[in-house]
Parts: structure tokens; C-alpha cells; sequence
């Protein structure tokens, strides 16, 4: 859950989203003590994952250079159907905003709306209207791929 | 491509099957976290200890091998020491502040608390530290006609040029940290301007 999240904020770079996940472990070790129950553990990691992803985009500012993964002509012959759909997926949603990202991550994850918006501190309506302009704009992104 | 929702999410569900929990060494990565951990506390302890011991030197530098006994020297000195000290203690407080900084709260309201502490680090950064460099120097300076007794004119010429030269490397590190901040905050303000969908 966590790593998929860090590796697609990261538009697939697997060395950028290691160092990202770590951090996202750092802060989960370090909020271990606030941790009340009051929400479930998935709702809660994913605070986390999510909190630590924006800080880390302010942190590197700068330092880091994020483009999305390319796939070469040749790898692309080598590669399954399934994954080269992914790598699309992938490539679509790192053209998002960085919140939009986080979204429809989640979305993808099969999280229900109520945690999603738990997650991100906005009202259920507000979350529905951004979700089905996250999708638009995702399914537009894949049609220009096609 | 497909592009139907429902593909997307089994598109999804099956990368992470494929690529994620394969290739990813999450034992390795757990481990790196804690060294992480301590290195960044490492680095918050170092820079505070270097501010303590810099304190710790001038006070004994003035004490033992510069006694000054005019008091417009004394006054210099307090205001050295003085401001010194309160960049420490403010660096302190800062370390704190940061530590209010919940990652387990929601995205909002964990952005509108690191807005917060930005906004004092932006302050702490600018205002104060102006502030605290234009104390120091003008406690540094308060020195040099008790300093010219002892040293000619050329000696403290130097001093006094490469004093400048620090408080000119100070005052670009002060632009610097500022810049930074500003960054932060303003992508703070662009991430809840996102979330509220202003």
C-alpha cells in the first residue's frame, strides 16, 4: 500500500519512492505513541503516507528532478500487455497535481470515500466533485496515449 | 487502453502484484528508516551543539583571553552574547515546533499546522535573525576602540573586514533559509488551495 503510493507519487522513479517510503516509515515510527484508535490503521497510515508525501515534495524542492518513467521500443516489445497499461497508468497519473495524485491513488486502492475523505480533511461532497474531475481528466490523459 | 474505472483499478491491483512487492526490498527499506531517523536527529543535535559551543568559547575568549574593562566594551559584549543566546533558545523552541507538526492528522489540517511553523521559521529566519546580526555586530563593534588599544590600525583593519566577510556569508545563508521557507509556504498554500478546491 505504501510503497504503490510512494511509487506512484513518484511517476514510477523505484529509487526516489524507496526514499520516500522510508520516510513515510520514519514518521509512522515516530506517531506510533499518537496513534488513539479513534480511526482505523489503514486510515491512519495512509494520513501518514499522505503527509509525509507533500512535506517531502517541500523538502527536495529543488533537489529533486521527477519525469515521468519512459519505456524504451524495445522494452515495450519484452513487456507484458498488464504491464504496459501499468507504466500508462502510471505515466497518467504522475501528469496530476501532487493532491490530485494522492486521490485518486487511493481511489485505485479501492478506499471508500468516507476514508479518503477522513484521510484528506475535506467534506465527502467536495471529495466526489474532485474525484470525477481526477477521473476525467485521467481518462483524458489515457486517450492521448492510445 | 482500457480506461473504464473498474479496469483501472484491476490495471492497478495488478501492478502491485507484478512490480511492487516483488523487486521492493521492504525489510531493507524499514532498516534504512531508522538509520535515517537518527541521522536526522544527528544533524539537529550537531547544529545545536556547534551554536552552544561557539557561545561556551566567546564567553570563555572573553572572560580569559580579551578581560575588557571599558564599559562600552562590556555592553559589546553582553549584546554578542545576548543575541547569541537567543538564537539558540529560538532554535530550540524551533525544534519543538516542529515536533508539533502531526503527520496522523488529516492532509489539512497537518498542512495548516506546517504553515504555521513555516511562517515562524520564515520569521525566525528573517526578522529575527536580521535582527540578532545587526545586535551581534553592533556589539562586535562597541569592541573595537577598547581592541584598537591593543592592536594597530592595519590588524584591525582586518578584523574588522573580515568580520564583514562573515556577517556577508551570514547574510546570504539568511536569504537562502528565507527563500526556502517562502517555497514551503507557498506550496503549502497551493496544496490547500487544491484540497478546498478554491
Amino acid at each position: 500500500m505504501v510503497m504503490q503510493l510512494c511509487l506512484g507519487y513518484m511517476k514510477g522513479e523505484q529509487e526516489l519512492a524507496k526514499d520516500l517510503s522510508q520516510e513515510v516509515f520514519m514518521s509512522v515510527w515516530n506517531a506510533l505513541d499518537k496513534f488513539k484508535a479513534q480511526s482505523s490503521y489503514k486510515t491512519w497510515i495512509y494520513r501518514i503516507a499522505v503527509n509525509t508525501c507533500l512535506k517531502y515534495i517541500r523538502d527536495k524542492k529543488g533537489k529533486l528532478n521527477i519525469t515521468n518513467v519512459e519505456i524504451s521500443e524495445e522494452a515495450k516489445d519484452e513487456e507484458s500487455n498488464t504491464t504496459l497499461q501499468f507504466d500508462a497508468l502510471y505515466r497518467a497519473i504522475g501528469k496530476l497535481s501532487e493532491v490530485d495524485r494522492l486521490i485518486i491513488m487511493m481511489v485505485l486502492d479501492e478506499s471508500d470515500y468516507s476514508l479518503i475523505s477522513d484521510v484528506m480533511g475535506i467534506s465527502e461532497g467536495n471529495l466526489r466533485v474532485k474525484i470525477h474531475r481526477i477521473k476525467k481528466t485521467l481518462k483524458e490523459t489515457l486517450e492521448n496515449e492510445k | 487502453m482500457k480506461n473504464n474505472m473498474d479496469d483501472l483499478k484491476e490495471i492497478w491491483k495488478s501492478g502491485q502484484n507484478n512490480s511492487v512487492d516483488s523487486n521492493i526490498p521492504v525489510d531493507e527499506i524499514i532498516s534504512q528508516a531508522g538509520q535515517k531517523k537518527k541521522k536526522a536527529l544527528k544533524v539537529q543535535i550537531t547544529n545545536l551543539v556547534i551554536l552552544v559551543l561557539v557561545l561556551i568559547g566567546l564567553c570563555l575568549f572573553f572572560k580569559y583571553v580579551t578581560p575588557f574593562e571599558q564599559l562600552l566594551s562590556k555592553v559589546g559584549v553582553a549584546l554578542m552574547l545576548g543575541s547569541l543566546s537567543v538564537r539558540i533558545i529560538l532554535e530550540i523552541y524551533s525544534i519543538i515546533l516542529s515536533g508539533k507538526v502531526d503527520v496522523s492528522e488529516t492532509a489539512l489540517k497537518s498542512n495548516t499546522a506546517a504553515f504555521k511553523y513555516h511562517k515562524f521559521r520564515k520569521f525566525i529566519h528573517g526578522f529575527v535573525t536580521i535582527s540578532i546580526l545587526v545586535i551581534y555586530s553592533v556589539g562586535f563593534f562597541m569592541l573595537t576602540p577598547e581592541f584598537s588599544l591593543y592592536f594597530n590600525s592595519t590588524v584591525m583593519i582586518l578584523i574588522d573586514l573580515s568580520f564583514l566577510v562573515a556577517a556577508l556569508i551570514v547574510g546570504l545563508s539568511i536569504r537562502s533559509a528565507i527563500r526556502k521557507e517562502m517555497a514551503s509556504l507557498n506550496d503549502i498554500l497551493r496544496f490547500n488551495k487544491e484540497l478546498l478546491g478554491k
